[in-house]
């Protein structure tokens, strides 16, 4: 088991997986651990020796250690699977603890691996990029491309900051610009001044900027006194945030006239305020706010369309931030995932009434890995993913699917396609996404809903109440089939115990079960809601024996009319 | 895997035995017997030492001394002698005394004929909200059984590591 030391609130945390369970002479572990621990006193040690947690190292999403003579590192690197070596060779943060010093393995390449030696007592090598992911709270994933996106985040924040210094941050939609953004601002010193002192950092949108170009601008510069109606001045973006930042999102799509007014505050020479005048101004004011930039556009397709000027791009100089698609970002996937599953049950439970002294149910190693098997190509990036997780915690807090491990949301999820499209579509066809029959489907679509189950009346309910079988039947008849089935409800029998489902709901399931089929058989009747094979059948002869506009007919009248087997749906009836 | 089977129909207590032993065989192979540790209590009811006896399917009287093995798994009949609404209370006393065990609480699936009894439906419909370990199941048929346990054994899976 992991033995976790220390009691002090956990900062950095550094997995650590010994290899060799048994001591062997000349290992020098324990001293490299503790020159570690000196050199970085808030580190944690999570130390195991079990070979099952090493193997799971990499899908853990934090920063580990594989220590080991050099037989025994080779054993383990040859024993991975595909994927969690694709992880290992992404991986940024994992470091090799071994008796040689040009250790190399066929599977992982040269300029990634790190291997260190416990005679060499290299500790700075781990606590220089542990420090480094401590400093960003907010960027999840150990990859190496999020490496040098730390790197070169801290770089910018250690440069000067102000109008000349403008940052541009380029990635597509969902992988996570804003977080990028708002961890350059944490770190720079414009983050020590308060928001009273015109500090902090102001998310706004290029399309929001879109609107009546006088507007926006008055917006962003300000509104002279002068000129303001009832005499009231605005101060605009820039004076607000003068000692802070301004981050515009999607700035492409902001009017050419805002776009100008921005490049000129741009333009402004090293280590100056910017000089601009308010609208309707006379006088000259000045800015020192910096200005953060983020699109998900071609940059070279937006030059091409003039939807952006040409001087625009070369004013970020070497302050340019690429945030590679979470597809190549393998290594980040293990963290990123973890992280968005904390935080939806974080926010579930917050909305629920349930127990909160219960922990929900872990995304473990081996599920992370099973997602990740299915290879989807995350179109929508990080956002994606959170989408997708969101409907797994959303199934799995349905108590009909208490017994369903996440392993096995997944794969009823992955089973219906591999895209976003794919799985909502079946949770708005279905109620909940499942991997069940269709019968079975309808028959625990009511699971929860008080309504269906005992003695209230078959009337009408109001559509506020309707249980989801009843929406469904509502949406597949046509609005004077509705108006029969109304009435038909109030005759349908009624159940003598409480927990039988009772007939307004009975009936929708069927009608429901229908509108997808051609036909029904009273078994099948009676498997939707759990009743006798003679309240089964009353239900289909009161849906079958309608005159005036029928709802559904004997298949063969003559025959069975008496003791019905079989059904078949008017098509007309139905939408 | 250890198993608990509280039910009072030694007729259904074969039956759900049958249940995670099918279940038991597609996981473990071969390894099922030695693997998979079956208990069965017939009284339903909790004291400070209940009786739960070595489920053994040539002969169901093989007494234990006392809860040795805390179970990962329950299959718990609600009712004893078809009138007597016990389960609840088993539920509670097994939860309280998993509180000092080292373990995670065990898998409970409420596998019992809906009688229609208010406080019965009620809790069947309530304690799978409440505790995310308990699984309510519709009916005392097998199939539903097996694919709960099924269920439960690969949660079990799933939380050896994180």
């Amino acid at each position: 088991m992991l033995a976790v030391s220390g009691r002090r609130a956990i900062s950095v945390r550094l997995l650590f997986f010994e290899l060799n369970k048994s001591n062997i002479p000349g290992i020098k572990i324990e001293e490299w651990k503790s020159r570690l621990k000196a050199l970085y006193p808030t580190i944690d040690f999570v130390e195991s020796c079990d070979s099952q947690w090493a193997k799971r190292a990499v899908w853990m999403g934090e920063p580990f250690v594989l220590a080991g003579t050099k037989a025994s590192v080779d054993r383990y690197l040859d024993g991975m699977d595909d994927h969690t070596a694709l992880l290992m060779a992404d991986c940024g943060y994992f470091w090799l603890l071994t008796n040689t010093t040009d250790y190399q393995h066929r599977r992982l390449a040269t300029d990634r691996v790190i291997a260190l030696t416990w005679d060499a007592f290299e500790q700075n090598v781990v606590r220089e990029r542990l420090q480094l992911l401590e400093l960003f709270p907010r960027l999840k994933g150990l990859s190496n491309e999020m490496h040098l996106i730390r790197e070169e985040i801290s770089r910018i924040a250690n440069e000067p900051t102000g109008p000349g210094y403008s940052v541009l941050i380029f990635g597509g939609s969902g992988v996570g610009k804003e977080e990028v953004a708002q961890s350059l601002f944490e770190i720079s010193d414009r983050a020590k001044i308060p928001t009273n002192e015109h500090g902090g950092i102001h998310p706004l949108s290029g399309a929001w900027l879109n609107m009546e170009p006088g507007m926006a601008l008055t917006e962003l510069i300000g509104l002279a006194k002068d000129r303001a109606q009832r005499g009231v001045a605005y101060p605009g973006l820039m004076q607000l945030f003068t000692n802070g930042a301004l981050f515009v999102d999607d700035f492409e799509s902001a009017p050419r006239m805002v776009q100008e007014s921005l490049l000129r505050v741009m333009s402004t020479a090293a280590g100056k305020t910017a000089v601009y005048r308010k609208v309707g101004g006379i006088k000259n004011e000045e800015t020192g706010v910096w200005l953060i930039f983020s699109t998900n556009s071609p940059l070279d397709k937006l030059l091409h369309d003039d939807r952006l000027r040409e001087d625009f791009m070369y004013r970020f100089e070497d302050r340019v931030l690429m945030v590679p698609p979470l597809k190549d970002r393998a290594c980040d996937f293990p963290a990123i995932a973890r992280s968005i599953w904390k935080q939806l049950w974080e926010r579930s439970r917050d909305r629920s009434r349930e127990r909160r002294d219960g922990e929900p149910p872990p995304l473990t190693s081996d599920t992370l890995k099973q997602l990740f098997a299915k290879d989807f190509e995350w179109e929508g990036n990080v956002r994606t993913l959170r989408a997708f997780l969101a409907l797994i915690v959303s199934m799995k807090r349905n108590p009909a699917h208490n017994q369903s491990s996440p392993g096995m949301l997944i794969d009823m999820l992955a089973q219906r396609g591999p895209t976003y499209k794919h799985w909502v579509r079946i949770v708005a066809t279905s109620f909940f996404a499942t991997g069940r029959t269709f019968e079975e489907q309808i028959r625990s679509a009511d699971t929860g809903h008080d309504r269906c189950f005992g003695p209230s009346s078959a009337e009408d309910p109001e559509e506020s109440n309707f249980t989801p079988s009843e929406r469904e039947a509502r949406n597949a008849l046509k609005p004077e089939g509705w108006q029969a089935f109304k009435r038909l409800a109030a005759s349908a029998p009624k159940t003598k115990s409480g927990s039988v489902v009772r007939a307004s709901v009975r009936l929708s399931r069927v009608i429901w079960y229908l509108s997808q089929s051609d036909s029904i058989t009273w078994p099948i009747a009676a498997k939707l809601s759990d009743v006798s094979p003679n309240i089964a059948i009353q239900d289909l002869k009161i849906l079958a024996n309608q005159r005036g506009p029928s709802l559904i007919r004997c298949v063969d009248e003559g025959k069975h009319r008496q003791s019905p087997q079989s059904y078949s749906k008017v098509q007309g009836f139905f939408n | 895997m250890i198993v608990w089977i509280v039910e009072d129909v030694p007729l259904d207590a074969k039956r759900a035995a049958r249940a995670v032993v099918t279940v038991a065989k597609q996981k473990l192979g071969n390894l099922h017997e030695s693997e998979l540790k079956l208990y069965w209590n017939r009284t339903i009811e909790w004291d400070s030492n209940p009786r739960i006896e070595r489920f053994d399917s040539a002969d169901l009287n093989v007494p234990e001394k006392s809860v040795q093995h805390q179970p990962q798994i329950v299959i718990l009949d609600l009712f004893f002698d078809s009138h007597s609404f016990r389960g609840e209370d088993f539920l509670r006393s097994l939860r309280q005394w998993e509180l000092s065990q080292p373990g995670t609480p065990a898998w409970v699936i409420l596998w019992s004929v809906r009688t229609g009894l208010k406080e019965v439906d009620h809790f069947l419909q309530e304690e799978p909200r409440r505790d995310r370990r308990v699984v309510s199941l519709k009916t005392k048929g097998d199939i539903a059984l097996i694919e709960a346990v099924a269920g439960c054994w690969r949660s079990l899976e799933e939380e050896l590591y994180p």
